[in-house]
């Protein structure tokens, strides 16, 4: 349930990153992501994601030593009203680290501005609710599609400020100033030892605030199709424990940002990545999960910091 | 993309199950299926056979279980006890333990310490395929007096609650 923007200073060409380190991916991608089952659970989950890589469209460039790492930590909970409405509360607390800026040098060619900076704190709380569309089920086979909608609110402070006294970027604050809405679709397939998911999710920001000047992030599209298979047991019988592996195939697409009603050209772009992860249900009460999400493709808007991968890993609680 | 993403979500309900079995199933949390069940063989502990088609004509509630799932504990005496109270209702409790390495004895003893009187049966003694609890236990079917599956609980519900019998009171009305 969530999603850092970036963005940069106008003077810049690519402050780091129109490459999105999604925050609301762990709802729509992943493992188990938007199709919880009904009932009523907490997770706690943690989220590392590097920016290490300059991108310039979908071609990788030298980067001349600008860094960008991302540690969120979330406190989720959601709880089932009906057989088919159910609502998620999302309690980001996350932790930025920028090393350099990027800028454009005389001859064209990003180069490395001194900015060392960072953050900690409260970011966005967000709220979504999904309800159960179409669900239909035989003795092998379960097929559930979902709608969701949701805010995200601005929670987290946008006035940070890095080692020289100055407003840090935008996707360095903790929150992105504004409120913003989600609408998304998910889409459940089981059967057997199978489940395959695809998942849709909208982000639609409002205006918000970056320090003193108005910014607004461009609309953003999250995408996941995944495919989980039970490794064992083959056949329910001998343990309650059962583990699963999942590969899957996700991405964000991101729009233009305007900083002061100005587009930034240099922000916006996709980037698709590839996850394998794990998951084990201990018993009938507890999930752990983890995930490996290397990005594959990248094409960004000219010249910007790129997402290189994110790790995270989850305990859920189910009640 | 964002008016693709509205019209769908208005698109959709219209291709969902146009009429309900038994709206009392939303409120329990009962999945809703339509198709005939699997046909199967189970032994009592006296070794007396019980064909599941020869039960059509009486709604059958099927329950599979086992000694090392929890929540199962629980279910199993509630069960009992929701026998006793639709006893007149004509429902035939099936419950089916799936132990694999467990002596026969040794379950059927577990179940008599918890107060269960129905009979026990074992899917290891039978002919019941593991398609019924291919997602985990404790499962429960609701089969009616057609031989269909008609609804599903995965994971542990209160059985002996008063919302759920009023549920199967109905279902067991409403499938004759």
């Amino acid at each position: 349930m969530r999603t850092w923007f970036r963005t940069l200073a106008v003077t810049l060409l690519g402050a780091a990153s129109g490459a999105h380190a999604c925050d609301y991916c762990l709802i729509s991608q992943g493992i188990s992501p938007l199709q919880t089952q009904n009932g009523a659970g907490i997770k706690l989950a943690q989220r590392y994601t590097l920016l290490d890589s300059v991108y310039a469209g979908h071609h990788k460039v030298d980067n001349p030593g600008v860094k960008e790492e991302y540690w969120t930590t979330e406190l989720g909970a959601f709880y089932s009203f009906t057989d088919r409405f159910l609502m998620l509360l999302n309690v980001p607390l996350r932790k930025t680290k920028g090393n350099g800026e990027l800028v454009e040098g005389p001859d064209g060619e990003p180069e490395r501005e001194d900015s060392t900076g960072g953050a900690t704190g409260l970011g966005d709380v967000s709220v979504l609710g999904r309800y159960t569309l179409f669900a239909r089920h035989t003795l092998a086979t379960s097929t559930l599609v979902a709608g969701v909608a949701g805010i995200k609110f601005s929670t987290g402070s946008t006035d940070q400020r890095n080692d020289q006294g100055e407003f840090l970027d935008s996707h360095l604050q903790l929150g992105t100033g504004s409120t913003d809405m989600l609408l998304g679709l998910s889409a459940t397939h089981a059967f057997g030892r199978y489940t395959l998911s695809a998942n849709l999710l909208a982000a639609l920001p409002g205006e918000g605030e970056t320090g003193d000047t108005s910014h607004k992030f461009g609309t953003s599209l999250n995408y996941d199709i995944t495919g989980k298979y039970r490794l064992t047991p083959s056949v329910i019988g001998a343990s309650s424990n059962q583990w699963f592996a999942s590969l899957g195939v996700n991405g964000e697409y991101r729009r233009h940002e305007q900083l002061g009603g100005e587009k930034l050209d240099d922000t916006g772009g996709q980037t698709i990545y590839l996850t394998p992860g794990i998951q084990y249900v201990a018993g009938s009460h507890w999930v752990l999960e983890g995930a490996y999400q290397y990005a594959v493709f990248h094409d960004l808007n000219e010249t910007q910091l790129g997402e290189d991968y994110k790790v995270f890993g989850s305990v859920t609680y189910l009640f | 993309m964002l008016r693709f993403l509205l019209l769908t979500m208005l698109w959709l309900p219209a291709i969902g199950p146009a009429a309900s079995y038994a709206a009392g199933f939303k409120s329990e949390y009962l999945q809703q299926l339509d198709e005939a069940a699997p046909d199967f063989l189970l032994r009592d502990a006296s070794g007396s056979q019980l064909q599941l088609y020869k039960l059509r004509g009486r709604p059958v509630i099927l329950h599979f279980w086992a000694t090392w799932c929890k929540p199962c504990r629980h279910e199993l005496p509630a069960l009992e006890a929701l026998a006793g109270k639709l006893a007149d209702s004509g429902i035939v409790f099936l419950l089916v333990a799936i132990d694999g390495d467990t002596e026969a004895a040794a379950v059927r003893r577990y179940a008599q310490d918890l107060g269960v009187r129905l009979p026990i049966y074992l899917a290891s003694d039978s002919t019941v395929t593991d398609r019924y609890w291919s997602w985990g236990i404790p499962v429960t079917y609701l089969i009616d007096r057609n031989g269909l599956l008609v609804g599903r609980a995965l994971g542990p519900r209160d059985w002996d609650s008063a919302a759920m019998r009023a549920v199967l009171v109905q279902f067991a009305a409403q499938s004759r």
